[in-house]
Order: structure tokens, then C-alpha cells, then sequence
């Protein structure tokens, strides 16, 4: 099925976040304060002489009065599996090779640098790794705790129904940002690293919880009703069973394709609490923190390569886009 | 009468629980807003406990809670710690100003999607179908600060309009007539903000339940008898097509609520947006809930609106 | 002239497969004819009906020519055709509930049919609209239904709007797509009358698209019999009357044969939980009183909402009497012990109305049929699969469909799968509750077969519910009616009047 192509810019986009220590070239957080604001380097083949090399290279970025000009005089040609700083792609496996670089002192930022002369493209794929490990962590925790309560709400009825159901409209009650801001409110506000990402993933489960228990519930309710459950039960079913191999399995559909779109939204949550101060901040890396400083008219209208972060955002969205309708073509063709 | 009664109930009861958690939450927040006068070495320890004894931070949150209410009943919704005034008129004139924004963005998106996507459902074939859905998907992807931000640019690169508040400085001089179109492009762009990103998702939903609705076998047997033209539309089409619509109507509210923090924030309009998150930074705690509570109680007038809309559309809710 | 001419119609899908659905079929009616249609579903019969109006979809290529009056259709732009249906051509489709449009009052709706046709004012197409509901049959409760909505009326009321709709121009030919499927015997005579006078009434000519055999009987003046996309037979129609059964002077009672299950004075209430109102309780069983001897097949009929299914689920265990009892070998049935309950349910299974219902579409063959076995813990898995494998056999599926999943089968082959998996607690009786209306004449003499060699072999006993008559004429010995809650009558049925699978 063509469609299936679909998955393969969504499977890529995440592997290649998901490594995104080996594929940026720098440290997220390596500072260069000579060159704030640098523009995007640009890979040359052609020299200043017009010479043709085979292997792609990059001048040197030299301050020169307001901005910044090439320094032609030295080629740095672009290597691969350079040696660089360290970093982690899982805690415990712990490496220094990254898939290109140029030697020192030139720089290849190919979007630029930000206003510490830190790299863009490193920045941009450590943040969105942070917010896409976020995102799925705190899917994760929202469906869990959605399709528990809701299998509750359905199946034992009465009282407990009341009661979760209940909940759920107050949950759903408030607009999702201001509930958002609400729950991030009860937490410290400033936090380091490692907590505050723990932490953020928490607060979008919670907040998360209530329409996929609704949901659930909705189709816990129906399949319970269903004439196969009541021949069952007449055959001496123990409730465990019909919920295990009757009920539980009708709820799959619906929730990949709740997956298919909190994922996006959480990602999305998380971005905008770190624009305003309220998610992961500095020093470390982050897409939101990065657009944070866009809201600075100087950086907004002379630094284009900034909206970086934007970009990787449209990418992400749309690749979770792409699943959500594929998997609206293969349930609309399984049902004709 | 009973259906409308239970749901006002219903929705009444939910914005009590819902106050009730939100104060929780505030409440559960780890520090106050005295904490940086207490670190300031300048202040006396006395000071700032008589402060807090005035403020009532001193009793307990059960009671708090209740004074709280009382003061929102008298309209006053609470004293602001940093503005040392009562909240009410603050959030009122924020109320006003997000409304400004967020009900005419409604508005155009419906009075837009509507017919475009009617004319759409009627007219499918490969290449329309194609471009819609490009388009759309497009514009889903694009996340609200990203369209926010590029307005954002757009007005700073072609100065056609200010790049953000609501008046520019000196509007009370201008004439009345002045004044408005000063607001009308200030507002301009976060109202544009608003319609692009809930303009894809209504008009897609537009389309669907139109095709729905055309393909529904009633539609078909009217057709099979006949009817068609205006008649069909409005009699049959429109009407089948109404149900899931007047619930996304409700959700619409929501969306709009969300979207317009942001798009205040980033835009500088002084609305509910910018209110809460300076209000959350500085743990200023009756402007949190106050601005919490008036969100939700949109909210759920919306959706109150769109449940009674349907009992008066389809009358197999009314059996 | 014929007023409805077609000639080697056929309509063809491209996608998702290519197939033909309907081939070459050529067909005349005249006026005042009603020409009957039959044929096992899918074989094109609503198909061609659908062509005939030029309401298929965009996809389908039709060819051939169809003739109104003379006037060739096939060559009419979209505004002649929406000219013409609801005109010259009517068609009464199958689902009132669906072809109705719940939010629109049902007097609206038929003078809609007026006003796409004539440009008259609203009040005169009210007045026609009035009009047409006093032909069908609707005049008595005029006033009340002509403000009502479709979901108030019932469904013999709604398939008269329906009919009142089709009729209301004077088409010259009117196509009925199984108008009495839904319906109770009563209620369909009432329908098939109404038929015949409009036909006789005006000279309209009736299109009469159904599988039922004794409604063609009833209705039909000639008859036309489709299969696979093409006409097979075309005969006039048999009106002699089909032996009936003669109705016995007292209920066969055979004091001295002791009934393997009986029921007596059997109580049930149903409590409908309304949203904001007191609770809605519903006697469904009034003092039901059944008996069932071993080895026999008895039929149990009675109009919807008598209480036919309650009564089945009673005596499955499935629901509990709220008073009265049911005996079992004469002695009652000990409801106390889980373990007690289980067993009596082993000896009197229920086979449901609608097998894609009653069986998980997820499951295999053989989840289904290993579904009790696994449930009470009965064998290994590997007794339990041969087990499944005996029963496949035994209701006549290859043993290699055990691993192929509930939701591949037909809907025959699903019913049998549903037998199968009832006769793995090696019941004494079976209760079959509307086992057969959703399937076929052909799938329905095979079950009928199978149910009649189970009973000769394993020697057991039936009880078939259905609201169709002529189902049980061919499988029970004696039928039993009931109404309201309460068994009313009971009626043998002579060997010979059963027709053989």
C-alpha cells in the first residue's frame, strides 16, 4: 500500500531525534561568544578560485563590522565520524563519535548559532528529543490512566461510573491550557533538569486523562452489551475473562488513534510551557525557550534562521498527521 | 423542561467542582507571594507577617475558600496581592478584551467554513478532494506560535500593522471613529491568528458531516423521490448534517480559550492570556483562579448552548 | 406498450474489484401488473432497481436502455431524471427507519414530494398531502401523525408514509425494495392489500422486489427469479393457496409422555430506567405456560413485543423469572448454586437471532466453539480442539476453517458455527430464537437440514421462535402462538404441509 510510505518519514524523523547526540554536531550547550547570531554556514564545492573539490567544505565565520563575513582564505572540508564532545544517547552508553564536523576553529552551523554562539541544529535536535520523549512519556501516562478508569467506569458501573465520569467533566470543564497552567502552577517553578522533565511529563498525564477515559468508557459500555458477552456469560464466562478477551480488545482501535493525536499535543504542550519560562529552561536545550527568544524584536526580524525549532515542530506535527489519516485509509478499507 | 433544567444543573455543579479544584491546586503551589519580600533583608520579619495577616494567608485553606466564594459572589472575585485591588474589574476589562478577539474569530470561521464546506461535500471529486486535504493538513501541522510568530515578522517587516497591544499610545485623544479602526488594526492580526488555526479543523468537520449527510438513506430516498436543489439542502442536508456540528461548536469555545492565551501572549494583547501568566509567575493567587474560573464558565455556557441547541434541532432528544 | 421497459441492463463496479453485478437482464411491466422479483440476496435485485432511478453511485457503469413510457432514461441529464423519480417512477425502499428523515415532521415530508414536482403553495401540497394519507390507509389518525416525526409512528405506520410518498404523483410503475421486511405477519398483510388495491385503483404498475416466497404468493402477478446478476426463471404466478395447517380442536396433551422442559406460570418484568422520569416497567411474561416433549420441534410465534425472547432467555438460564417455575424432568430448577445454574444452561441452550451478533468477529473458528469448554475448564487444549474439530464435521464445516476468523464466515456458515458451539455443552434442548430471519432461502433450508438430522441423530429437542410462519411450518410439529406475555394457541402442523429442506 502506498500509503504505508507515510511511515517512513514519521519512523525516520524519530530515530533520527532519538540519536540525536551522534547527529548534532556539537554540544547543545558549548558556548562560542564570539560568534552570536552567526548565519547559517554554508557547504561550498566550488573555491574563491573556482576550483572544483569532490569533498564538500565550509569557510571559516569571521566578525566584520555589524555581521559577518567568510574568511576564504582557509578550506575546512567536512568529515565524517568526527571526534567531538561526549554525550549520551541512553544513561550508561556514552560516546564522542558524531556523523560530521569540521576541524577547529571553523564552525558548520548549518542553521546558524543563537545568541551565546551556541549551535542551532545541535539545540534544535537535543530540544526536540526532549520534547518528543515528553510527548510519547506523557501519552503514555494519559492513556494508561484514561483507559483504566474508563475500563472501570464501564464495566462496574453504577456508583464508580458516577464518580469517574464526574471527574472527567470537571477535567474537561477547563480549557486545556488553562488547566495546564493550573497543575504547573501546583508544582515548584523553578526546577532543574531532570525533575522538570519528570515533572512536565506528570502534568500533561494528568491533565490528559479525561477524554480518552470518556472514550474508552463509551466503548466498554457497547461491548458489554454485545449478544457474544451475554452468550458467553451464559456459558459461565468469570468477568476477568470477558473483559480480557471480549471487552479490552475492541478498546486497541480507539486508543492508537487517541495516541496518534496526543502525541502531537503533548509535544506541542510542552513547547509552550517552555516558551513561557514554565517548562525546561536554560541551559539545556529546548524548542520553546529557543522560540522564546524570537519574542525579542531584534532576533525576530534580523535572524531568520531562528524559527529552527518552528520548523522541526511543523516536521513532527506532520509526520503524526500523516499517521492519524493513515490509519483512518486502513480502518475506512477494513470496513468496506 | 426537565432536559434543560438537569443540564444547567449539571453544568452548575461542575463550575462549583471545578473551583474547588483549582483552588486546590493553587493552593498545593510550594511557595507565595511574600516569599522575595521575606529573602529581601530590607523588609522586617513583622512587616511582612502583618502583610500576610491582612491578606488572610494566615487561615485555613477551608475557610479561605469560602471567603473566596463570598467575594466572588459580591463580584469582587478576591484581592490581587500585586495590584492590591480587588480582581474583579481587572478580570472583567481582560474578559472584554479576549472576547474582543475571540468572538468575532468564531464568527468568520463558522460563517467561512460553513458554505465552503457544503459546497465542497457537494462537489467531491479527486483533484478537490486532493487540494482540500493538502491544504488543511498544511495548516493543522503549523502550530499556533509558529502562525503567531510569522504575523508576528510580517508586521514588523511591512509595518502595515502594529506589532502588538491594543491601542497605539495616545488613542483616548483620537476621535471615536479613529479610535475603532486603531483597535481594528491592533486586533487584526491575533484575530487572523485565531481563524487560521481553527479554520482547517472546522471546515474539515464541515465537509465530513456533509458527506455524511448526503450519503445518509435518507438523503438518497429524498433524491429517489425527487427532491433536490435548495430544498434538498436545507431540509434534509443541513439538517442531518447539524448534529456532530453543534457539538464541535461547543468544542469550539474551547479551542478558541486555548489558542488566544498563546496568541495573547505572544501579540501583547492585554486579554485573559498574558493576565494568567504573569498572575502564575508572581503567585498572585485570586487573579490565577479568577481567570481560571472565567474560562471555565465559557467553557461550559458553550457547551450548555450546544447541548440545548440539540434538544431544540432533533427531536429524537426531545423524546 | 409496456410502461417499464428494460433491456439488457448491466451494471459494473471498477473498484474495489471488478465485478458485474448485474448482467444482461432484460425486463417488462406492464400497467396494473405487479411484477414479483426474487432471488438470494446479492444477486442485483435493489441493484437494478437503483440503475432503473439512476441513483448508483459514480462509480458503477451502466448500459443498456432503460424505458419509461416509451422515453429512453438512460440518455437524461441528472435534471429529466430528478424530473422524473418521484413522478413518473416511485420507489419505496426497505428501512423506513432510514429512508426517513428523523428530524423533519412526516406530513412535511410528503408534501415535499408535491412541491419538488409542482410549484404549488405550501398549504395545497399540505392538502394533497392529507390526501395521499388517507389512501394508504393512515386517515384515522391523520391529524396526530401528520405533525408527528418518524420515530413516533410504528413500522407498519412509517412503510405507508413511505408507500404515500412513492404514490402521492401517480407514477406510472412504483418499486418496492422488500417493503414488508421488517415487518409482523399482520402488519405486512395489511401492507400487501394496500398494494394490491392501489395497483387495481389506478393502474399503477408495481415493481415487487422481496425473497420471501409467500409474499410473491400473496401479492405478485408475475414472477421473475434473479441470481448472480442474471434472470434464471420468469413464470406467472401460483395464487392456489398453500395447505394450510388444520388448527387442532384442544392442544395436543399427552398426560401420559411427561414433558422434558416445561415452564408454568412463568413472570417476567422488564424495568426501563428512563433519563429524568420514574422507571418504565414492562410485563413481558404474564403467566407464559410452555411445554416441551422430548424429541419434538415445536414453533413459537406471536407479534413483536409478546415477549418471544424473553421466553427464550428464561429458558436458557440467561434471565431469572420474577415468578412462576420451569421444570426440568419434571422437577424444578434448583436456581441456588452457581455450579447448578451452570449445568441446567449446559442442557437448554440459546442459539441468538443474529449470529454475527451472538459470535465475537475477532475470534477463530475454533475460539468460538472452545469458548464453553475453556470458560468451565473442560480438557486439554488439545481435547478441546479435537473436540471442535468432531463438531465441525458434525454441522457440516471443513475442519480446516478452524484457524479462519468468525468475521471471514458467511452469514450462514457463522449460524452453523453458532450451532456448533452450542452443541459442544451436549445440550438436551435447543432453543433457536429468530435463528433464520437474517439468512437466505437457500442458507435457510440447509440449517433446517442440519437442525432436522441433529434431531433425528442426538435425539434432541427444539424450540424455534420465530415471527415467520412459513419457517416454522418447515421445521416444527406443532406451533404454539403468543401474545402479550401469554401463551394464546397452539396449532399441530401435519406432516405433510412441512416442506422438505
Amino acid at each position: 500500500m502506498t500509503r504505508s510510505i507515510w511511515l517512513i518519514p514519521l519512523v525516520g524523523l524519530h530515530l533520527l531525534i532519538l540519536l540525536a547526540g551522534f547527529v548534532a554536531p556539537y554540544d547543545p550547550t558549548a558556548q562560542a561568544r564570539t560568534i552570536p547570531f552567526a548565519p547559517p554556514v554554508r557547504p561550498h564545492l566550488f573555491d574563491a578560485a573556482g576550483t572544483f573539490h569532490l569533498r564538500p567544505f565550509v569557510y571559516a565565520v569571521v566578525p566584520s563590522g555589524d555581521g559577518y563575513v567568510a574568511d576564504t582564505s582557509h578550506r575546512y572540508p567536512i568529515r565524517f565520524f568526527t571526534r567531538e564532545s561526549r554525550y549520551a544517547i541512553v544513561p550508561g552508553l556514552e560516546n564522542d563519535i558524531h556523523l560530521f564536523g569540521v576541524d577547529a576553529p571553523a564552525r558548520i552551523s548549518i542553521f546558524g548559532t543563537d545568541g551565546y554562539g551556541r549551535d542551532v541544529l545541535s539545540r534544535v535536535l537535543h530540544g526536540a528529543r526532549v520534547s518528543i520523549i515528553a510527548g510519547l512519556l506523557a501519552t503514555l501516562c494519559a492513556l494508561l490512566a484514561g483507559t483504566a478508569l474508563g475500563t472501570l467506569a464501564g464495566f462496574v458501573g453504577g456508583a464508580t461510573d458516577k464518580v469517574i465520569m464526574r471527574a472527567a467533566d470537571v477535567f474537561m470543564a477547563v480549557p486545556w491550557i488553562y488547566l495546564l497552567f493550573a497543575v504547573r502552577a501546583a508544582l515548584p517553578l523553578q526546577i532543574d533538569t531532570r525533575a522538570a522533565f519528570l515533572l512536565l511529563v506528570a502534568v500533561l498525564g494528568i491533565v490528559g486523562w479525561a477524554r480518552p477515559s470518556r472514550l474508552v468508557r463509551g466503548i466498554v459500555l457497547s461491548a458489554k452489551e454485545r449478544t457474544y458477552v451475554l452468550a458467553a456469560e451464559g456459558f459461565g464466562a468469570q468477568p476477568l475473562y470477558v473483559l480480557r478477551r471480549h471487552v479490552l480488545p475492541q478498546t486497541y482501535g480507539v486508543v492508537l488513534t487517541q495516541a496518534g493525536l496526543l502525541v502531537p499535543q503533548f509535544i506541542l504542550a510542552e513547547v509552550t510551557l517552555s516558551f513561557l519560562g514554565l517548562g525546561v529552561g536554560e541551559p539545556d536545550a529546548s524548542l520553546g525557550s529557543m522560540l522564546g527568544t524570537l519574542q525579542q524584536y531584534h532576533v525576530l526580524a534580523s535572524y531568520w534562521w531562528m524559527f529552527a525549532p518552528a520548523v522541526m515542530l511543523v516536521l513532527v506535527a506532520a509526520a503524526y498527521h500523516a499517521l492519524t489519516s493513515f490509519g483512518h485509509e486502513r480502518a475506512r478499507l477494513v470496513a468496506s | 423542561m426537565r432536559f434543560v433544567l438537569g443540564r444547567l444543573g449539571h453544568s452548575v455543579l461542575v463550575v462549583v467542582l471545578v473551583s474547588m479544584l483549582t483552588f486546590a491546586l493553587v493552593e498545593a503551589a510550594p511557595g507565595e507571594f511574600f516569599d522575595d519580600l521575606r529573602v529581601d533583608a530590607r523588609v522586617a520579619r513583622g512587616t511582612v507577617d502583618a502583610w500576610r495577616e491582612r491578606a488572610g494567608l494566615n487561615a485555613s485553606p477551608v475557610s479561605r475558600y469560602f471567603t473566596w466564594i463570598q467575594s466572588v459572589a459580591r463580584g469582587e472575585f478576591g484581592v490581587s496581592l500585586a495590584h492590591r485591588a480587588p480582581v474583579g474589574p481587572l478580570l472583567w476589562q481582560r474578559t472584554r478584551n479576549t472576547l474582543l478577539l475571540t468572538a468575532p474569530a468564531m464568527a468568520a470561521t463558522w460563517l467561512l467554513a460553513v458554505p465552503l464546506g457544503l459546497w465542497l461535500a457537494a462537489r467531491r471529486s479527486r483533484w478537490t478532494d486532493r487540494i482540500f486535504t493538502g491544504a488543511t493538513s498544511t495548516l493543522l501541522a503549523l502550530p499556533d506560535l509558529l502562525i503567531a510568530l510569522v504575523l508576528l515578522l510580517v508586521a514588523l517587516r511591512t509595518g502595515l500593522f502594529p506589532t502588538g497591544g491594543m491601542y497605539s499610545p495616545g488613542a483616548e485623544s483620537l476621535s471615536a471613529a479613529a479610535r475603532l479602526r486603531d483597535l481594528a488594526t491592533h486586533a487584526a492580526l491575533p484575530f487572523c491568528a485565531l481563524v487560521l488555526g481553527l479554520l482547517p479543523v472546522v471546515i474539515r468537520h464541515v465537509r465530513a458531516s456533509a458527506i455524511e449527510a448526503i450519503d445518509a438513506p435518507a438523503v438518497r430516498a429524498a433524491r429517489a423521490h425527487g427532491i433536490n436543489g435548495p430544498r434538498l439542502t436545507l431540509h434534509y442536508v443541513l439538517p442531518l448534517a447539524a448534529n456532530p456540528l453543534i457539538s464541535l461548536a461547543g468544542l469550539c469555545v474551547a479551542m478558541l480559550l486555548s489558542a488566544s492565551l498563546l496568541i495573547e501572549v505572544v501579540m501583547s494583547w492585554p486579554g485573559l492570556g498574558p493576565l494568567l501568566v504573569e498572575s502564575l509567575l508572581a503567585k498572585d493567587v485570586h487573579v490565577v483562579l479568577g481567570a481560571s474560573m472565567i474560562a471555565t464558565v465559557f467553557l461550559v455556557v458553550g457547551n450548555l448552548v450546544a447541548d440545548l441547541a440539540l434538544f431544540v434541532v432533533d427531536p429524537r432528544v426531545r423524546a | 406498450m409496456p410502461t417499464l421497459d428494460v433491456e439488457n441492463l448491466t451494471v459494473r463496479y471498477a473498484a474495489p474489484r471488478h465485478r458485474q453485478v448485474v448482467d444482461g437482464v432484460s425486463v417488462r411491466v406492464r400497467a396494473g401488473e405487479i411484477l414479483g422479483v426474487s432471488g438470494p440476496s446479492g444477486c442485483g435485485k435493489s441493484t437494478m432497481a437503483l440503475a432503473v432511478l439512476g441513483l448508483l453511485p459514480a462509480d458503477a457503469t451502466v448500459t443498456g436502455t432503460i424505458r419509461l413510457n416509451g422515453r429512453n432514461l438512460q440518455g437524461c441529464s441528472e435534471r429529466e431524471l430528478a424530473a422524473t423519480r418521484g413522478r413518473q417512477i416511485g420507489i419505496v425502499f426497505q428501512e423506513s427507519a432510514l429512508a426517513l428523515n428523523p428530524l423533519r415532521t412526516v406530513g412535511a415530508q410528503i408534501a415535499d414530494v408535491v412541491r419538488a414536482h409542482d410549484h404549488c403553495t405550501r398549504a395545497t401540497a399540505q392538502a394533497r398531502a392529507r390526501d395521499a394519507m388517507g389512501e394508504v390507509g393512515l386517515g384515522d389518525a391523520q391529524e396526530r401523525l401528520f405533525q408527528s416525526y418518524p420515530h413516533e409512528l410504528s413500522g407498519g405506520e412509517r412503510q405507508r408514509v413511505m408507500i404515500a410518498q412513492a404514490v402521492i404523483n401517480r407514477p406510472s410503475v412504483v418499486i418496492a425494495d422488500e417493503p414488508t421486511a421488517s415487518l409482523d405477519a399482520d402488519v405486512r398483510a395489511g401492507i400487501l392489500q394496500l398494494i394490491r388495491t392501489l395497483s387495481a385503483k389506478h393502474g399503477t404498475a408495481f415493481v415487487l422486489i422481496t425473497h420471501s416466497a409467500d409474499v410473491l404468493a400473496a401479492t405478485a402477478t408475475r414472477i421473475i427469479e434473479m441470481q448472480d446478476g442474471r434472470v434464471v426463471a420468469e413464470h406467472a404466478a401460483d395464487r392456489s393457496p398453500r395447505p394450510r395447517a388444520t388448527p387442532a380442536s384442544a392442544p395436543s396433551a399427552s398426560a401420559s409422555v411427561s414433558a422434558l422442559l416445561e415452564i408454568k406460570s412463568g413472570r417476567q418484568t422488564h424495568s426501563q430506567r428512563r433519563l429524568l422520569s420514574t422507571p418504565h416497567h414492562v410485563e413481558a411474561l404474564r403467566g407464559a405456560n410452555l411445554r416441551l416433549e422430548r424429541g419434538r420441534a415445536v414453533g413459537l410465534t406471536g407479534p413483536s413485543g409478546c415477549g418471544k425472547s424473553t421466553l427464550a432467555r428464561c429458558l436458557a438460564g440467561l434471565e431469572v423469572l420474577d415468578g412462576g417455575d420451569i421444570l426440568l424432568d419434571g422437577r424444578p430448577v434448583t436456581t441456588h448454586s452457581a455450579r447448578e445454574r451452570q449445568q441446567y444452561r449446559n442442557q437448554v441452550q440459546l442459539i441468538f437471532q443474529d449470529s454475527a451478533a451472538s459470535i465475537n468477529p475477532r475470534f477463530t473458528a475454533l475460539d468460538v466453539i472452545t469458548e464453553p469448554m475453556l470458560v468451565q475448564h473442560v480438557g486439554t487444549p488439545g481435547e478441546r480442539r479435537r473436540r471442535a474439530i468432531a463438531l465441525m464435521r458434525q454441522v457440516g464445516l471443513p475442519a480446516e476453517w478452524l484457524d479462519v476468523r468468525a468475521s471471514e464466515l458467511s452469514g450462514g456458515e457463522r449460524q452453523r458455527l453458532a450451532i456448533a458451539r452450542a452443541l459442544s455443552t451436549q445440550p438436551r434442548v435447543v432453543i433457536l430464537d429468530e435463528a433464520f430471519s437474517g439468512l437466505d432461502v437457500r442458507n435457510r433450508s440447509r440449517i433446517i437440514g442440519l437442525l432436522q438430522a441433529l434431531q433425528a441423530a442426538e435425539g434432541l429437542t427444539f424450540l424455534c421462535i420465530s415471527h415467520d410462519a412459513e419457517v416454522l411450518r418447515e421445521f416444527a410439529s406443532e406451533i404454539v402462538v403468543m401474545r402479550e406475555g401469554r401463551i394464546v394457541d397452539s396449532v399441530d402442523v401435519p406432516p405433510m404441509a412441512r416442506v422438505p429442506a
